[in-house]
């Protein structure tokens, strides 16, 4: 549980956060869910929604992308950007959505119960 | 459809990279600014990329291919390790190779014939010995073939070929041919069919026959230049046309299967009848078993009937006795042991050569910490990057193999190509499929066996300690340091078995080189000389008049003719205490010569007693005989023989007129046995081998000796023009040619551990530059830094050492029988290996160490 899947460039971010193994999957998810996005755009928009705390690594990325579209969570097509770029973009499937439910419930529990140990019995917080 | 998806994915990540580009600049920063921090955000593309596809799912030939790629990327990258590492494989699997041929050729494959597992070796004692040990008489053979129903049939051929005179004239130099006589089946029952034309027919295997005629494939080549015309064409030998019936095909080698170092031109019909019954044990037998019928069967009924022989015609025949043994344990069978023993060497030189790989490549593993943490950081799995390691090592060790492939052919060429070398079907070992798999077997094996160990260890690089450390930290380096001094301790451990092992064969060596051969074979010039003459007379004093002729040739200093040269010929006869006829264990078994005057003082043979052969000797004076000392011990222990009577072979009563020092004659690492010399005035000789001492190198004379020689024999062949040394150098080379390889292999072992050490010392001293410089900046001594580190190897070498004297006293004891002279614990050559290797070692280490000891303190702080 325990194997990092995420990791920020040595010293140029000071809040640099480890993420949890399956994170990763669930940021994708989540940020697929506002509509289809290219790889670049999905970095971008995890970084800008965690005030700049999260940079996804590329070597991470992509791994994940493929992986979940082999999995059906996730389809693909080539299309032009805003600034016309032909870009690869991706989108959710309906299992993808079934899988991004599961996997926000399972993130709840964990922090529920990860919460319980921090703040025990009620809390003094 | 692979390779549309990958074009893909380099679209993919281009677009990324353009776009993450564009939005810097987009935000102020100039475009080589945006770039340089794009690239440096992204990471390494390729690695990217190789992740991403592992995502895909790929078959596994695919993978491998993907692997194998990479594997080619990174050697390409580090020429210097590469070449290190293939040429290192190379000798490592080239020399297996080589000694693999040898193996396949004398152990593992059959002999070249077919069914050769029915073919049997029948002699007529336990076949150990020369030719007169593994022959029977004529009539032996008749009845063993007729009476028998174990075989379906059987063959033989004269094993005192050599002997007899084959002289070809005219066409022109005369030759001397060496021709074997072989019964009607010999080829049948080898399963040989001709090259060309046919092989005898019953009648010209019977006296007074058409005379014909079987060529070797070798001679045909050299004589007739492959000439299909050649049959039904006549050779003039010895003054007879004979006719050329056949050739043999050039898989037949006889010589190299029946008489290493020997030679076989012509093949001729060996007449079994009442004249040849007459003769002594002459023919080798060779027997092809029904199917089904094992040796021992064979051995049983073949005794039942030679009881019979002994019966019919009474005790003073041989021993009634027959041995059967498969004709390949008799050809090869001596040769397993040392073959064996090589092998093992080789197979050591390969694993000292393994064990130098494993440690480049840790020593590499610990440069690509960096690259192999990342790796594993993104998700690659261990097991895939042991699978990528193991598989860069596996292209290392092919290469290698590729490269020891043309070293296997010239080591076997080399070997097979061994002059006066007795050992069997030496000439005939070469590379075929199976040593081919062997080697590309024992590269991928070597491969993996080298390469699995450093690639578990370095994918154990602990992630979080090799990316945030920026240098190659101490963290994992105790336990890699141990890996690498375990493999250091075997190396050692391995190089000492061997080196002690050929120390052992060295010295055996030079005992058997030692000994006293009871003669002085340098500066012995031999001459074969066949005159055939009918005339017993006329034959004597042609011999006296070329003898004499010859000594007075400038620079020949004695001169002398005998019919068996000491540890060529192999021949004996019974002697017998007068009165003492008859009963069997009376006779005792002597190796008799044939001599003329002056052949003691030339082979410089000392006569203790008594005189040696003058002109005393005639013809029809009274019969006399000189013998050695171990006869005069046997016949007349403690007395002095002088003067008294034997009977001797030809059952003549001789009078004993000298005594002199024992000759080796059969070999060289066998006790000098009976022996008996008759003058040639007065026993029979037919021809033989004049020995000439000359005073400069015999070679130097053997123009003046044919001069000389023709004047009186114009049709003598003397093309063949020997020296003693060399006949010393045949009766050796087993031994010689076990012990050369076996010192070539540990010579390879001793220098690759050097290689070994000095690189394991090297790297470590590199490591610890920075605490070397921390200890001089405190001031400690140069001289005590440069100890410590050769101290360090000293203590691998002597834990090695101790190892490997374990393993010598093991193989020692394995070896025991191939030693001759030497106790297999023979304390000198254990301690000097021992101290061999330690100093090697200890040298080894000395030059880094000393390297290190000069680091400046200022620029050793600096670093890293």
């Amino acid at each position: 549980m325990c194997v990092l899947a995420c990791r920020m460039p040595t010293a140029h971010y000071q809040n640099r956060i480890e993420l949890l193994q399956g994170t990763l999957d669930l940021l994708v998810l989540r940020t697929l869910q506002w509509g289809p996005a290219h790889g670049y755009a999905i970095t971008q928009s995890i970084r800008t929604h965690s005030g700049e705390a999260l940079q996804v690594e590329t070597g991470s990325l992509y791994p994940a992308l493929h992986r979940m579209q082999k999995q059906g969570w996730l389809a693909s097509e080539w299309r032009q950007t805003d600034s016309n770029q032909r870009a690869k973009f991706y989108r959710l499937t309906a299992s993808g959505k079934k899988q991004l439910a599961l996997e926000q419930t399972r993130w709840s529990q964990l922090v529920t119960a990860i919460s319980g140990v921090l703040n025990p019995a009620g809390g003094e917080a | 459809m692979r390779l549309g998806r990958n074009r893909e994915l380099s679209e993919e990540i281009q677009s990324h990279i353009r776009m993450a580009i564009e939005d810097r600049v987009h935000n102020g920063e100039s475009r080589e600014q945006a770039e340089q921090a794009v690239r440096r955000e992204f990471g390494n593309e390729q690695l990217v990329k190789e992740v991403t596809r592992d995502t895909w799912g790929w078959t596994s030939f695919e993978r491998l291919l993907q692997d194998v790629t990479f594997g080619l990327r990174i050697l390409r990258r580090n020429p210097g390790f590469t070449a290190v590492a293939v040429i290192t494989l190379a000798l490592g699997i080239g020399a297996n190779t080589a000694i693999f041929s040898v193996i396949n050729g004398l152990l593992i494959r059959s002999l070249p014939f077919p069914n050769a597992k029915e073919l049997v070796w029948i002699t007529n004692s336990d076949g150990t010995g020369g030719p007169s040990a593994v022959t029977s008489r004529m009539f032996t053979f008749r009845d063993l073939r007729q009476y028998n129903h174990s075989f379906s049939d059987m063959a033989g051929y004269n094993a005192f070929f050599q002997y007899s005179a084959y002289n070809l004239n005219g066409v022109g130099e005369p030759e001397r041919l060496s021709g074997v006589d072989v019964t009607e089946t010999f080829f049948s029952v080898l399963g040989v069919q001709p090259a060309l034309g046919r092989f005898f027919l019953p009648d010209e295997c019977q006296r007074g026959g058409r005379r014909t005629v079987i060529l070797s494939n070798g001679f045909w080549k050299a004589r007739f230049a492959e000439s299909p015309q050649v049959l039904g064409k006549t050779l003039i030998i010895n003054g007879q046309p004979l006719v050329i019936i056949g050739v043999l095909p050039a898989t037949f080698d006889f010589r190299s299967i029946f008489v290493p170092a020997s030679k076989a031109d012509i093949f001729v019909p060996y007449y079994v009848d009442k004249q040849t019954d007459n003769d002594g044990n002459e023919i080798a037998i060779v027997g092809r078993l029904k199917p089904g019928v094992t040796v021992g069967a064979a051995q049983s009924e073949m005794r039942g009937i030679i009881a019979e022989i002994a019966r019919r015609l009474g005790p003073r025949y041989f021993p009634p006795s027959v041995h059967a043994r498969l004709l390949e344990d008799y050809v090869t069978g001596n040769l397993r042991r040392p073959l064996i023993v090589l092998g093992c060497a080789v197979g050591f030189v390969l694993l000292i050569a393994c064990a130098n790989l494993s440690n480049l490549l840790l020593a590499r593993a610990s440069v690509r910490r960096r690259e192999i943490a990342l790796r594993l950081a993104i998700g690659a799995s261990r097991f895939r990057l042991v699978r990528q390691m193991v598989t860069e090592s596996i292209i290392l060790s092919l290469f290698g193999g590729l490269l020891g492939l043309p070293l296997a052919f010239l080591g076997t060429h080399v070997l097979a190509g061994l002059q006066r070398t007795s050992i069997p079907l030496l000439g005939q070992i070469r590379i075929d499929l199976r040593v081919f798999l062997f080697t590309l077997a024992l590269a991928v094996i070597t491969g993996t066996v080298f390469g699995l160990m450093p690639a578990f260890a370095a994918s154990r690089a602990d992630v979080n300690d090799a990316l945030k450390e920026g240098s190659a930290g101490a963290g994992g380096a105790i336990h890699r340091n141990w890996t690498r001094s375990a493999l250091i301790v075997s190396e050692i451990a391995l190089s000492l078995v061997l080196l002690g092992g050929a120390g052992l064969m060295i010295r055996s060596f030079i005992r058997l080189l030692q000994t006293d051969l009871g003669f002085r074979p340098d500066h012995v010039a031999i001459v074969r000389i066949d005159p055939v003459m009918r005339d017993g007379k006329q034959l004597i004093t042609f011999l006296d008049r070329v003898t004499d002729a010859v000594r007075a040739i400038p620079g020949v200093e004695a001169a002398g003719i005998t019919d068996a040269v000491p540890l060529d010929r192999d021949r004996s006869w019974g002697a017998a205490l007068p009165g003492q006829t008859g009963a069997p264990g009376q006779f005792v078994d002597a190796f008799v010569r044939v001599v003329g005057p002056g052949y003691f003082s030339t082979m410089r043979i000392p006569v203790l007693q008594g005189r040696t052969f003058d002109n005393h000797d005639a013809p029809d004076a009274p019969k006399t005989v000189i013998i050695n000392e171990n006869l005069a011990r046997t016949l007349f222990p403690g007395q002095n023989p002088i003067g008294r009577m034997v009977f001797a072979g030809d059952g003549s009563k001789r009078q004993i007129i000298g005594l002199v020092r024992d000759v080796k004659h059969s070999a060289l690492d066998q006790e000098a046995g009976s022996e008996f010399y008759i003058s040639y005035s007065q026993g029979g000789i037919e021809g033989g081998d004049l020995v000439i001492r000359t005073t400069m190198e015999p070679e130097a004379l053997a123009s003046a000796l044919r001069r000389t020689i023709w004047a009186f024999a114009p049709n003598q062949p003397l093309k063949e023009f020997r020296t003693a040394d060399q006949l010393v150098e045949t009766a050796s080379s087993p031994r010689r040619f076990t012990m050369l390889l076996l010192g070539i292999f540990a010579g390879l072992a001793l220098v690759l551990a050097a290689v070994g050490i000095y690189g394991v010392i090297a790297y470590s001293v590199g490591q610890r530059t920075r605490e070397m410089g921390i200890r001089m900046a405190l001031g400690a001594n140069p001289r005590m830094l440069e100890w410590q580190v050769v101290k360090e190897a000293m203590l691998l070498s002597v834990i090695g050492a101790f190892i490997g004297l374990l393993g010598l006293g093991a193989l020692s004891r394995y070896i025991a029988s191939l030693l001759f002279g030497t106790s297999s614990a023979d304390p000198m050559v254990f301690t000097a290996a021992t101290a061999i290797l330690i100093g090697v070692a200890s040298v080894a280490a000395w030059i880094p160490a000393r390297h290190a000891a000069r680091i400046d303190p200022v620029s050793a702080l600096r670093f890293e």
